[in-house]
């Protein structure tokens, strides 16, 4: 089953085509990592799959329903961290996640059990009682992900999730994601780092200028050679398009 | 509505904008009421403060207090439970937490309407804890003072005090307008500074944001009469469209 799908997505901000017919689809299971660079639309893409935007034109789905008008259960089967994660700074980190699971649809016992075991987990025992204010910024990313992740869902979408996470939390944060698409998950999960998402990812796709311009092998060296040999490639036969869009206010 | 309400709860009775907003709306009216009129009459009010306690010096001791409590309680009641709406919304754009909220089992709507819940059964509490302080006060310094008339009038103050809260959610909508708390703020000033003029022009019944404190003798005895069922009907109206307009304004909020 597809868990996630985009397709001839478009959204306009001002004069910039942020998404331009961009289309894309995570099946159930699957890792799918999408690079870019900043402004390429990855978080634009993931941001109208949740909601955040609208699109102008063009579909979202999840799990087959439309994101626009889903319901709670499937609602329930969805996580996500984008932008900022998860977490009231006055809440204690044991707190923030039973909060964020029983939002997520997990009855009070089921939570609290959730929360130790994410806790554990992700190595936040000594901060657990502490409150999410005093946490470090990769600590803060680490309590998001377990805020996302703690119901175990179907469909786990990931904005840059290594950006401030130590070598401990991106080793931790790769067995998570491996661990959900064993699941039967479906994740989306965007990066820079395209060394990471080459070890854990089935599929790469390169979004530039809010599209699709290409895929990447998983597994293959020298990844960043041939990423920005297709950004280039893309860039060259549409001058006009570049150029507009550097010129574009944002 | 339970699990949005946790959140809700957990989250404000952690702030410190809940803790201080407490103590203006619980604590002020009555130190402020009794205390005025108390210092007014006595012999050390001198001075430029002299002329302005000057009207709470004569007249009924009760009567005096339970009318400075009406203006008193009005005005905590609109500033006090308008900051702590706005944090208590506004704050999910400053925290930067908003995003969380979206594509939930528990629907946006749901979640904010668990903020107005919670910050109207607080405010609640608070002006009936401020009420009740007020006449166990008056209570305390003249025993006399504390009549059926003047009971009557207090509690007159505190549904109006509960009117002018419920008036305060909607600044929970622009909260989510301005996505922030800093421009719910602003509003509340305007309001507050626009409502003093209207009223002194005469237009207070037709305000809603003043027709309450004069019913509740803000404005003295006079103005209050003047306040009938149709400028409180108003008020209430206005409340209840503006708690609707903030719930749907922050279940269709974007980030864009």
């Amino acid at each position: 089953m597809t868990a996630l799908e985009l397709r001839d997505a478009v959204r306009v901000y001002g004069g910039l085509r942020a998404l331009d017919g961009l289309t894309l689809a995570v099946e159930a299971g699957e890792i799918h990592a999408i690079v870019g660079l900043n402004g390429a639309g990855k978080t634009t893409a993931m941001k109208a799959l949740v909601g955040h935007t609208r699109l102008d034109s063009g579909a979202a789905t999840i799990l087959g329903a439309p994101a626009a008008s889903a319901g709670p259960v499937t609602f329930a089967r969805l996580g996500f961290v984008i932008d900022q994660p998860f977490g009231y700074p006055e809440l204690t980190v044991r707190d923030n996640i039973v909060h964020a699971a029983r939002l997520h649809g997990l009855d009070r016992h089921a939570a609290v059990s959730a929360a130790s075991s994410w806790i554990a987990r992700l190595e936040l025992g000594p901060w657990a009682a502490r409150r999410a204010r005093g946490l470090s910024l990769g600590n803060r990313q680490r309590l998001g992900l377990a805020c996302a992740a703690a119901h175990d869902p179907d469909v786990l979408i990931l904005d840059e999730p290594t950006n401030a996470l130590d070598p401990a939390g991106v080793l931790l944060l790769r067995d998570v994601i491996v661990a959900a698409a064993a699941r039967g998950a479906g994740v989306l999960v965007s990066s820079h780092h395209l060394d990471e998402v080459s070890r854990i990812a089935h599929r790469i796709t390169v979004v530039h200028a809010g599209r699709v311009v290409g895929a990447l092998e998983p597994g293959h060296a020298d990844l960043e050679h041939r990423f920005f040999e297709m950004v280039r490639a893309w860039d060259a036969d549409h001058r006009e398009d570049a150029l507009a869009r550097q010129e574009a206010p944002a | 509505m339970r699990i949005a309400l946790a959140l809700q709860v957990a989250t404000f009775s952690r702030s410190l904008t809940a803790r201080l907003a407490t103590v203006l709306l619980a604590a002020f009216p009555p130190l402020m009421s009794v205390g005025m009129v108390v210092l007014a009459r006595s012999a050390d009010a001198a001075g430029p403060s002299a002329a302005k306690l000057a009207p709470y010096r004569e007249g009924p001791f009760g009567e005096t207090v339970a009318g400075l409590a009406g203006q008193v309680v009005s005005v905590v009641a609109l500033i006090g439970v308008g900051f702590a709406v706005a944090w208590l919304v506004g704050r999910e754009w400053a925290d930067r937490t908003v995003g969380s909220l979206f594509a939930l089992p528990v629907g946006r709507a749901e979640i904010a309407r668990a903020k107005l819940v919670v910050v109207a059964a607080w405010a609640a509490a608070s002006l009936t804890v401020a009420v009740a302080l007020t006449a166990a006060v008056l209570a305390l310094v003249d025993p006399a003072a504390l009549t059926a008339a003047v009971a009557g009038q207090l509690v007159r103050v505190w549904l109006a005090g509960l009117l002018m809260a419920a008036l305060a959610l909607g600044f929970g909508g622009i909260a989510v307008l301005t996505r922030g708390y800093l421009g719910a703020a602003g509003a509340i000033v305007g309001v507050t500074a626009a409502s003093q003029i209207l009223a002194m022009v005469g237009l207070g019944a037709w305000v809603p944001y003043v027709a309450p404190a004069m019913w509740a003798g803000a404005g003295g005895p006079e103005e209050a009469a003047a306040i009938g069922p149709m400028s409180l009907a108003i008020a209430v109206a206005f409340a209840a469209a503006a708690v609707w307009a903030s719930v749907r304004a922050f279940a269709h909020a974007r980030l864009d």
